[in-house]
């Protein structure tokens, strides 16, 4: 129908014939399976055994709970994370092995054990995975749980919404998962080179489980974008003027206006190129008029503000952590304010350094370069105003702090290097060799850093307990000493000429910094088993590291320390009244900090909902028939979105008032716990509140 | 002049790694630029990081020691109320601008320089002032690379030789997807598009083997792209040309058809061929503009090596 496809095709059920002839013979992708499959069906045996079912699809399916659809913004996130790091895994080790013509080949491979096929779907999901479905989310997460507590604000400002982006981003991850059992993935590139991705070069299904798994990410996260913005805007506390606002909140207001203003340019870019693929348009085809550098302009206009997008709000965890841990106010606060909405401004102009070496003329380049190297002027701001803080400060070497200054330390490098390949001249030599895989991957270890920084210093305030310092400890030492082992000698293989994607490397004179990559690899798996550890250990003992006061660091100074930890769902039992722009830090000092509020008043709350879960089911069951060309499929479940977004628009009733008496029973027993900490209260069963359970429909 | 300016400060920023540099002519290339356009490059990279050091030296040093100097239980004097500073401010916003502001210069410069169209460095130098520009016509296809030099009227694929102190001009082009023409320690990138025609001028200085490559993504043959480039002394490069006019084949566009089915060349073959189509460049991008010359890949090419399937397009 509509573009002839190589093998099979029916109209019941697509492509999906082509499975017979494939061989599912491959050990890593066995093992895939039988680790996804044990681990679901543990997971839902414990949830029947505990009888928890019920309460998993009330208390967290049907929620629109900021903070709860935070926590599974970054359960999703980590999880994707963890699969991201496998594929590192493989592409690391596969290189170390394929090294030299005389090089081992195994499992049908010449040399390593991938053979083109398997090793290019590797890297493609490596890098979608990571962007798209890991770090994305862990950061639309963090913002989700902080930014209507940093502002004092009960929910976001459209609670339903949030919770059909979360959906939307499930449906992406599962179909990316998806393409691991049920055919293959993308074999050309995470930017989708065009026209790498077209149908001639690319015949199979693997580039559309690559267009339907961004499509619906970035529905996803224009929306969650949409929400925040507006939450910041219209939701804030009285006294909190916006240049009272934590920095993080800055951040989040400037990184969801890039999202806002870029996301749908990478859904227009995906989408022409589906029509492409679909139903044979010309569009970045080099044949019939179509142009092929103008998918990489469209791509790379959303694909530069987007490395901001995730950049900016590691900047405001890093701005938060910093005073906590050095007892001080941020320096120069309002310039850091001017420097965070500065980058958003220039992440605008810089798109094209990405591709200097299209042919564009000296003028083109120089003023792509020197609006890119304008970047480097606020984030130097920013890495001097943060030392400022510690200056004549108390510094505390605690988890959170060591995160957040290593990945000051790492802005540093990664910054010097941004500025070398920022320069043409320079680009012209360095451009697709694995110096700037280590550039970018050296800025998102920032990112990353701030990110563990981040949930180690929040995640008392998540979950009302502190995740345990000595194995913390460990865990930071082998990820800093992993991430040394493998990005270092990138760098220098990037100078010695080694091109970024090859799956078989002709020069056997890099063997030995390869090893020491295998090394960093090796370290890096040790870290992940020593924070899952730490998960663990922090979970089982969670009773002795319980956080008594609303504070758990005891120096926090932002809006978010001043409720109960972990907050009720309605955030705060009064409304607060902002009189500082370090709040509780100010109430700190005027001895303001009991939460003990008296009299409350009844609370106007939002009720939980069924129809995000039944968008993401519906949106996969979409993603799906559409990869196969299963058209019936593609156009019920369609239809079906329609519909439920139709019923969801006539529900009147998507709100209840807690009443006063409630409010006052929740927060009596609240501080009751407080003051029996003695006597160890178990942590807050589940279903301790009554009206999260509230459905609308 | 520069050159001698940066050899200094590559000797001293890099003099660790130096003894490496001397056991292995093809090890780091920054110390082996050869022509003046590598060498440029290189040249901007040591202002650049020179310039940059300037900034990053101190900064880190001053991050490690106020962490060292202010830790708690230090002797860094307790002070919260130190939360502005104008000074510092124009500091953090000047030291930054400035920097910036010299780098901005330096990439203008550089940018005209060793523009890939129209090197600045090429319209001084009197070795490409003094002799006729040598023409090249690359075409990338699936996988290999086919290097036409039109007025020997002969072809070598997946191999390039090139003659000393002499201007080449190159176009390019692909008969397939996008790739990217590099040779390491000589020449920088330049996109080969399909449909399309891309221009690369460079001058070399001394002879050598040298490592070309793509660098853009391709497809499945891509880590199989590598080819020797040889520069050689001007009457080499005439007796190569007199000898593969004698012998080679014929490259007319329907062998080039043939050439151009999709093929990893995991055998690392090369070809020689004479009397070439005087107009295949332009045929190429006619036909791939047209879509008369576009080669549908086979969906699962290579999940088996040792398969017949792929054997079919490959050169072992």
């Amino acid at each position: 129908m509509f573009v002839d496809v190589q093998g099979p095709w029916n109209p019941w059920i697509g492509r999906l014939g082509m499975l017979l002839d494939m061989e599912y013979t491959n050990p890593f992708i066995f093992f895939a399976l039988v680790l996804v499959v044990v681990g679901a069906l543990a997971v839902a045996a414990y949830l029947v055994y505990s009888r928890r079912v019920g309460w998993l699809w009330r208390e967290w399916l049907t929620t629109v709970d900021h903070k709860k659809i935070g926590i599974m913004y970054i359960v999703v996130g980590l999880v994707m994370l963890f699969r991201g790091f496998f594929d590192a895994i493989m592409i690391r080790t596969h290189q170390a092995m394929a090294a030299g013509t005389s090089s081992p080949g195994i499992m049908g491979a010449q040399h390593g054990y991938m053979p083109p096929f398997h090793m290019d779907q590797v890297f493609t999901a490596h890098g979608t995975i990571m962007i798209i479905v890991a770090v994305t989310p862990i950061l639309v997460g963090l913002m989700n749980i902080l930014v209507p507590l940093q502002i004092g604000a009960r929910d976001m400002a459209y609670p339903f919404l949030n919770a059909v982006g979360l959906a939307f981003t499930v449906a992406a991850s599962a179909l990316i998962m998806g393409a691991l059992f049920i055919g293959f993935f993308s074999h050309a590139g995470w930017v989708g080179l065009s026209p790498l991705t077209e149908m001639p070069s690319s015949p199979g299904p693997g580039v559309d489980y690559w267009i339907w798994a961004i499509q619906l990410s970035s529905i996803g996260t224009t929306l969650g974008a949409l929400n925040i913005i507006a939450t910041i805007l219209k939701m804030r506390a009285p006294g909190m003027t916006l240049l009272r606002m934590p920095v993080f909140s800055w951040a989040a207001l400037g990184t969801n206006i890039i999202a806002l203003t870029s996301f749908p340019l990478l859904t227009v870019a995906v989408s022409l190129l589906t029509l492409d693929r679909y139903i044979g348009t010309h569009f970045f085809t080099a044949d019939g008029g179509g142009n092929l550098m103008m998918y990489t302009n469209l791509f790379w206009l959303w694909g530069h503000p987007e490395v901001y997008f995730v950049v900016l709000p590691a900047f405001g965890m890093i701005s938060e952590i910093i005073p906590t841990f050095s007892e001080k106010t941020l320096f120069n606060y309002v310039s850091m304010v001017f420097a965070t909405m500065a980058i958003a401004g220039v992440s605008w102009l810089v798109w094209l350094h990405h591709y200097y070496i299209m042919g564009a003329s000296a003028g083109v380049n120089t003023f792509f370069s020197i609006a890119t190297m304008l970047v480097g002027i606020p984030t130097g701001v920013k890495v001097f105003n943060w030392v400022f803080t510690m200056w004549r400060g108390h510094v505390r070497l605690e988890t959170p702090m060591l995160w957040a200054v290593t990945a000051v330390l790492l802005l540093i490098g990664g910054g010097m290097t941004g500025m070398m390949v920022a320069i043409p001249a320079i680009n012209y030599v360095t451009h697709n060799s694995v110096f700037v895989v280590a550039h970018f991957h050296n800025m998102f270890l920032i990112i990353v850093f701030a990110v563990f920084g981040g949930v180690t210093y929040w995640w008392p305030k998540m979950f009302g307990f502190k995740l345990d310092e000595y194995l913390g400890r460990w865990f930071f030492w082998l990820f800093w000493g992993g991430s040394v082992f493998v990005f270092v000698p990138m760098y220098v293989l990037g100078f010695l000429g080694m091109t970024r994607r090859l799956d078989f490397i002709a020069h056997s004179s890099w063997l030995p910094l390869l090893l020491f990559q295998v090394v960093g690899i090796v370290l890096y798996t040790a870290s992940v088993l020593v924070f899952l550890l730490q998960l663990y250990v922090s979970i089982r003992d969670r009773h002795e590291n319980r956080v008594t006061g609303p504070d758990a660091w005891e120096t926090s100074r932002s809006l978010e320390w001043a409720t109960h930890t972990p907050p009720p769902f309605y955030n705060f039992a009064v409304q607060p009244v902002v009189h500082e722009r370090d709040e509780w830090a100010w109430r700190r000092e005027n001895g303001l900090t009991s939460l003990d509020t008296g009299t409350c008043e009844s609370i106007h709350m939002p009720k939980n909902s069924a129809i995000p879960a039944l968008l993401c089911v519906l949106g996969l069951v979409f993603g799906f028939a559409m990869v196969w060309r299963i058209w019936w499929l593609a156009g019920v479940s369609l239809v079906g979105v329609v519909i439920a977004v139709i019923v969801r628009g006539c529900i009147r009733d998507i709100d209840y008032t807690v009443p006063a008496a409630e409010v006052e029973r929740i927060e009596k027993d609240r501080l009751t716990v407080r003051d029996d900490e003695v006597a160890r209260q178990p942590a807050p069963a589940p279903g301790d509140n009554a009206h999260a359970g509230r459905m609308s429909g | 002049m520069p050159m001698h300016w940066m050899r200094l400060a590559g000797l001293v920023l890099f003099a660790p790694l130096a003894g490496c540099a001397n056991a292995r002519q093809d090890w780091l290339w920054i110390f082996n630029p050869n022509g003046p356009l590598a060498t440029w490059s290189v040249y901007y990279l040591f202002v650049d990081v020179v310039l940059l050091l300037i900034i990053i030296v101190p900064a880190t040093a001053l991050t490690l020691w106020v962490i060292f100097r202010y830790r708690r239980g230090g002797h860094g004097t307790y002070d919260p109320s130190f939360r502005h500073s104008n000074l510092i401010e124009v500091f953090a916003w000047g030291v930054p601008l400035l920097v910036v502001g010299a780098l901005s210069y330096y990439a203008y410069e550089g940018a005209h320089a060793v523009a890939p169209y129209d090197p600045g460095v090429l319209q001084t130098n009197p070795a490409a002032q003094a002799n006729k520009p040598l023409q090249i016509d690359v075409i990338t296809t699936d996988w290999q690379w086919l290097f036409i030099y039109p007025e020997q009227d002969v072809a070598l694929a997946n191999k390039l030789i090139l003659p000393v102190g002499r201007q080449i001009n190159m176009r390019l082009t692909s008969a397939s997807v996008t790739n990217d023409f590099y040779i390491l320690k000589l020449v920088g990138q330049i996109y080969v598009m399909p449909g399309m025609r891309t221009k690369r001028k460079f001058l070399i200085d001394r002879p050598g083997t040298y490592r070309g490559f793509s660098t853009e993504f391709s497809g499945p043959g891509f880590s199989w792209m590598d080819y020797k480039v040889h520069v050689v002394k001007k009457a080499k490069f005439q007796g190569w040309v007199d000898k593969a006019q004698a012998t080679g084949q014929a490259l007319s566009y329907k062998r080039f058809q043939q050439f151009a089915e999709p093929m990893v060349n995991t055998a690392h073959k090369t070809y020689t061929f004479n009397h070439v189509d005087p107009d295949l460049f332009e045929t190429v991008i006619k036909r791939v503009k047209s879509g008369k010359l576009t080669h549908e890949r086979p969906m699962e090419l290579t999940e088996d090596m040792g398969s017949a399937k792929f054997r079919k397009h490959s050169t072992q």
